[in-house]
C-alpha cells in the first residue's frame, strides 16, 4: 500500500540521491537551490544569461547596477554549477520569479514616482517583457531537461489581496500606480507524468541554467531588475 | 473483506511511546514568534524565538518593547521547547500584520490619512514588498540549517482576498478624498516539508533569522509586526 512506504521511498529516490551507490550516508532534505541574474533598466535584455555560475561573495550575473557582490539573498550556490561532494539534488520543479521591485545596489519600489508625468506601470511592463521574450534552458550534463517559454515556469508566490481607490477630482489629480503583480500556475513539475524521471544532480556533475532572448529586436525594462530561478528538490546532504 | 473493498482506516494512536519511555501525544500546533520593525531602514538582522510569551518583544518601533501575549508568540522557554515536548516541522511561513503600529502597542489601520494634495501611496502594499522582496529568511535547528532562503519562499498565504469597487463622486468634487485602503497578503506555494519534515527535539535550541544584506536597505512607511510561523505537529507529554 503506498502510504504505508516509509519516507525514504516517498519520492522513488534513484541510489544516487540517497548516497547508496557512492556508499555515504547522506541525510534528505526539501531544499531550494536557487540563483540570480541581473538586468540593466534601459537595455535591451541579452541574448544569452546564465545563472548559477557564481557563488555567494562573486558577482551576480548579468548587467545592471544589480550586478554586485552576491549575498546568501541572491544564491546558495557553494560551488560554480556544480553541488560540491558529497551532495546530490533530486530536482522536482522548477521556478522563476520576475521580482517585483527594482533592484540595483538595494531594493526601491517600481514606479516610485507620481505627480503630472505620464504613469506607465514600470512593473507590469517589466514582468510583461521577461515573461513573453525570454525563455529558458536547464542541462545537465550535455542533457537538455528544460528548453521552453518563460511563461511556463510560474513562481506562483506573491502577494494579493484586495483594494480600493478613488480619485480627487478637484485640484492635483495624483494617481497612484502601485501594483504587487506576481506569476501564477503551477511550477514545471518533473514529476508530472506516471513514468517521468525528474532530474538528478550527482555531486560534482555540472549544470547550467541560462535565459535566452532570441527575437530579432529584444524589450528593453524600464527598471533594474533581479530574476531568480529557484530548482525545488530533495537535497541528500552529509551527515556530520 | 471483499476483493475490491478499501482497507480499514487505522484508528490514530492515542499516544505513541518514544525512544525515552516517554509517552507523547502529537497535536497539530504551530510554533510562532513575532518582532517589531521600526519604520526606517530594514534591520541588518532580528532573530525570533528568542524569548517566551511574557516577555518584552524584541525588535524595534512600536510594536516591540512591550510584554508579548498570544498574538505575539506561544514559546514557553526562549529557544527551545519546555521538556519533554517535541516538534516535527513540516512548513514555514511569515506574516506582516497588516497593521501599522502608530503608537506603543497599539496596532491600527495602515494609510489613516485623507489628503487632497498629499500623495496617497499604499503605506501597506508598499511595506510588504519591501520586506518581502528584500529579506533573507534561516531557519537553524540547532547548527543545521533547514531553511536559507529568500522571504518570497516563505508566504504565509493567510490574509484577505476579494475584488473592491471604487466610486468618485464627481459632484461634491470638494469634498471627495483620496481612499487608498489596501489589504494585501502573501500568497502562494511555501517551502513544504512533508515529504521530510525536520525534528525539533526537547530542549534543543532553535532559530528563526531574518536579514537584510543590502548595503542601504530599504525603509518602511510605518512600523510593523512580523511573525515567523513554523507548522507541524508538536508531540506533548502525556498527563
Amino acid at each position: 500500500m503506498a502510504d504505508s512506504y516509509p519516507l525514504a521511498t516517498r519520492f522513488n529516490l534513484p541510489p544516487e540521491v540517497t548516497g547508496e551507490l557512492q556508499n555515504i550516508p547522506l541525510e534528505l532534505l526539501p531544499w531550494s537551490l536557487y540563483s540570480s541574474a541581473a538586468f540593466a533598466n534601459g537595455t535591451a535584455i541579452p541574448r544569452q544569461t546564465q545563472l548559477f555560475n557564481y557563488i555567494r561573495g562573486s558577482t551576480v550575473s548579468g548587467a545592471g547596477s544589480g550586478a554586485i557582490a552576491a549575498t546568501r539573498w541572491h544564491t546558495n550556490m557553494e560551488a560554480i554549477q556544480t553541488l560540491p561532494a558529497p551532495k546530490t539534488f533530486l530536482c522536482t520543479t522548477l521556478r522563476v520569479n520576475i521580482l517585483p521591485v527594482a533592484v540595483t545596489t538595494t531594493t526601491a519600489l517600481a514606479d516610485d514616482t507620481v505627480g503630472t508625468a505620464e504613469e506607465n506601470n514600470d512593473q507590469v511592463d517589466d514582468l510583461l517583457a521577461f515573461m513573453f521574450s525570454t525563455a529558458l534552458r536547464f542541462k545537465i550534463g550535455e542533457s537538455t531537461y528544460v528548453e521552453h517559454p518563460l511563461w511556463m515556469f510560474p513562481t506562483n508566490n506573491g502577494i494579493g489581496g484586495l483594494a480600493a481607490c478613488s480619485v480627487h477630482a478637484n485640484g492635483s489629480v495624483i494617481w497612484q500606480t502601485r501594483v504587487a503583480a506576481h506569476t501564477r500556475g503551477v511550477a514545471y513539475d518533473f514529476g508530472d507524468a506516471a513514468t517521468a524521471r525528474r532530474p538528478v544532480l550527482w555531486n560534482q556533475q555540472s549544470f547550467t541554467v541560462d535565459i535566452l532572448g532570441e527575437f530579432a529586436t529584444m524589450p528593453s525594462p524600464a527598471d533594474d531588475k533581479i530574476v531568480q530561478v529557484v530548482l525545488d528538490g530533495v537535497m541528500g546532504r552529509e551527515l556530520q | 473483506m471483499t476483493a475490491n473493498a478499501l482497507p480499514p482506516i487505522k484508528p490514530t494512536p492515542y499516544a505513541t511511546l518514544f525512544d525515552d519511555n516517554i509517552w507523547r501525544t502529537a497535536l497539530r500546533k504551530p510554533l510562532y514568534s513575532s518582532v517589531g520593525f521600526t519604520n526606517a531602514a530594514l534591520p541588518s538582522e532580528v532573530s525570533f524565538f528568542g524569548y517566551s510569551r511574557g516577555q518584552n518583544v524584541p525588535g524595534a518601533g512600536n510594536a516591540s518593547g512591550v510584554p508579548s501575549k498570544i498574538c505575539h508568540t506561544n514559546m514557553e522557554l526562549a529557544g527551545v521547547l519546555a521538556k519533554p515536548k517535541k516538534f516535527r516541522c513540516n512548513g514555514i511561513g511569515v506574516f506582516m500584520l497588516p497593521a501599522a503600529f502608530g503608537s506603543s502597542d497599539v496596532p491600527s489601520a495602515s494609510d489613516p490619512t485623507f489628503s487632497a494634495t498629499a500623495t496617497q501611496d499604499s503605506d501597506l502594499l508598499e511595506d510588504l514588498l519591501l520586506l518581502t522582496y528584500s529579506m533573507v529568511l534561516t531557519v537553524k535547528v540547532g547548527e543545521k540549517n533547514y531553511a536559507d532562503h529568500p522571504l518570497w519562499f516563505f508566504p504565509s498565504n493567510q490574509g484577505f482576498g476579494g475584488l473592491a469597487a471604487v466610486a468618485n463622486d464627481t459632484v461634491s468634487a470638494s469634498a471627495v478624498g483620496n481612499l487608498d485602503i489596501v489589504l494585501p497578503m502573501t500568497i502562494g506555494n511555501g517551502m513544504n516539508y512533508r515529504t521530510y519534515p525536520f525534528l525539533i527535539e526537547d530542549s534543543q535550541a532553535f532559530s528563526a533569522t531574518l536579514r537584510c544584506q543590502f548595503a542601504s536597505p530599504p525603509s518602511l512607511n510605518d512600523p510593523r509586526l512580523v511573525t515567523v510561523i513554523l507548522y507541524g505537529a508538536m508531540y506533548r507529554e502525556v498527563q
